[in-house]
């Protein structure tokens, strides 16, 4: 089925994030910056030298968890903005979500039970370990792929049957973090901080969900086109 | 994703009718009839407490009066929805144990929308239980995951069946949250079900 796109190229980029408050990080990881005034999304688009197709899908997929795009017309210089895109993503959260939620647990949990200190820390450590392989795995190994196919050329050494084999879910421990910091750990542990911490894991969670769809519905599907054309 | 369906046993002495029950149900699509018994005391030997069932529909004549009276606490599950299936006059009292009573003249569309209610109820109310305690031996099992045991391993330990215990750790991620190993490891610490340096 044929979903409706929830923004348009005349959609209002000060709309799009009023409705949807995520997209900010969109904005941040395409090095928009803010002080756009009533800019529609086509004038964005051509100012940045953005294609607007490609722009719009990531909204959508945002903004709908069951928008599906249509990569049709896409091309390789979109896989390549996207590519940078992606990139910019794991920066942002290997620098800033992972270390703030990292010392948020560290402080929250210091000076009380020294047996819960020890095994949530280690449980967030090991986690941290999972992320940052998933992640080196997808910048050492799919990402100079994708370079190449972008470039019109295809990397004889990978496959994308492999890449979906490796590709596992990031997000459930979170959801098991969740829990534990939400309803587990008694209450004499810190409530601001306590506070502090889940809204933050709540906004990566959301955010690696995005991310990840735009992993799975425009990169995935571009690949594949881009494979056959050159095949 | 695939839609649940109901695992559903029969007790009827009657093959024709077991069989015709079987059919309607399952054409239905949300129902899937797992077992065939013809007696009461059939079913209770053979049964084992691992095997899942859902709804039971069973022939009241097959069973003896303090067993319909007891019908509750005689099946492997407090929440598995009980049906009678009644041919002929019934005594209506002998009965009121029954979570569905149901004349084998009646539609099979009525059967199966009777069910559905049942059924539709039963989740819902799963939904909304606040009650997500762990049994006595769920702790056990959670435990045995703390420690790092497998699944072969902690049904060796405690004597049951793997499938035991993989039900048991599928309930216990369904109350607490909780899916992951090294999760379930960190709130068996929190909640001081086993000490650290067990681990």
């Amino acid at each position: 089925m044929k979903r409706i796109k929830v923004y348009s190229p005349k959609t209002k980029v000060a709309d799009i994030i009023f409705s949807k408050p995520t997209l900010l990080s969109v904005l941040e990881r395409l090095n928009i910056k803010l002080g756009f005034g009533d800019s529609t999304i086509a004038q964005l688009c051509e100012e940045y030298n953005l294609s607007e197709v490609l722009f719009l899908d990531i909204c959508n997929i945002y903004a709908d968890p069951l928008y599906n795009p249509d990569v049709e017309n896409l091309t390789g210089n979109d896989l390549n903005i996207l590519l940078e895109y992606l990139r910019t993503s794991h920066k942002f959260y290997k620098t800033k979500y992972f270390p703030i939620i990292h010392n948020q647990i560290h402080k929250l949990l210091m000076g009380q039970d020294s047996s819960n200190e020890k095994i949530l820390n280690k449980f967030y450590d090991d986690y941290d370990k999972e992320l940052h392989t998933h992640f080196e795995y997808e910048e050492k190994i799919l990402f100079p792929y994708v370079k190449s196919l972008s470039k019109g050329e295809k990397l004889s050494s990978f496959s994308i049957s492999t890449y979906e084999e490796n590709h596992d879910n990031i997000e459930d421990k979170l959801g098991d973090l969740k829990n534990i910091i939400l309803k587990y750990l008694p209450s004499s542990y810190s409530q601001p901080l306590r506070l502090q911490l889940l809204e933050n894991i709540f906004m990566l969670e959301e955010d690696i969900l995005c991310h990840t769809r735009v992993e799975d519905k425009l990169l995935l599907p571009l690949i594949i086109k881009i494979e056959k054309q050159l095949k | 994703m695939k839609p649940y369906s109901n695992k559903v046993v029969i007790i009827e002495p009657a093959e024709i009718i077991s069989a015709g029950l079987k059919s309607v149900l399952e054409e239905e699509g949300s129902y899937n009839v797992i077992k065939i018994y013809n007696s009461f005391s059939h079913f209770k030997n053979v049964w084992r407490e691992e095997n899942e069932v859902d709804i039971i529909i069973l022939n009241p004549k097959s069973l003896r009066y303090d067993e319909l009276e007891n019908i509750k606490n005689l099946v492997p599950y407090r929440d598995t929805i009980i049906v009678a299936i009644i041919s002929g006059v019934y005594n209506e009292n002998s009965l009121r144990f029954f979570d569905l009573k149901m004349s084998i003249d009646a539609p099979s569309e009525s059967l199966i929308k009777e069910l559905d209610n049942l059924t539709k109820n039963r989740t819902d109310s799963a939904k909304t239980d606040e009650h997500n305690e762990l049994s006595v031996r769920e702790k056990e099992i959670l435990v045995e995951v703390a420690k790092g045991l497998t699944n072969k391993e902690i049904a060796d330990t405690l004597n049951i069946s793997v499938h035991t215990v993989i039900t048991h750790r599928k309930n216990i991620s369904k109350k607490t949250g909780i899916n992951s190993i090294s999760g379930l490891t960190v709130y068996a610490i929190i909640n001081k079900l086993v000490d650290i340096s067990k681990l």
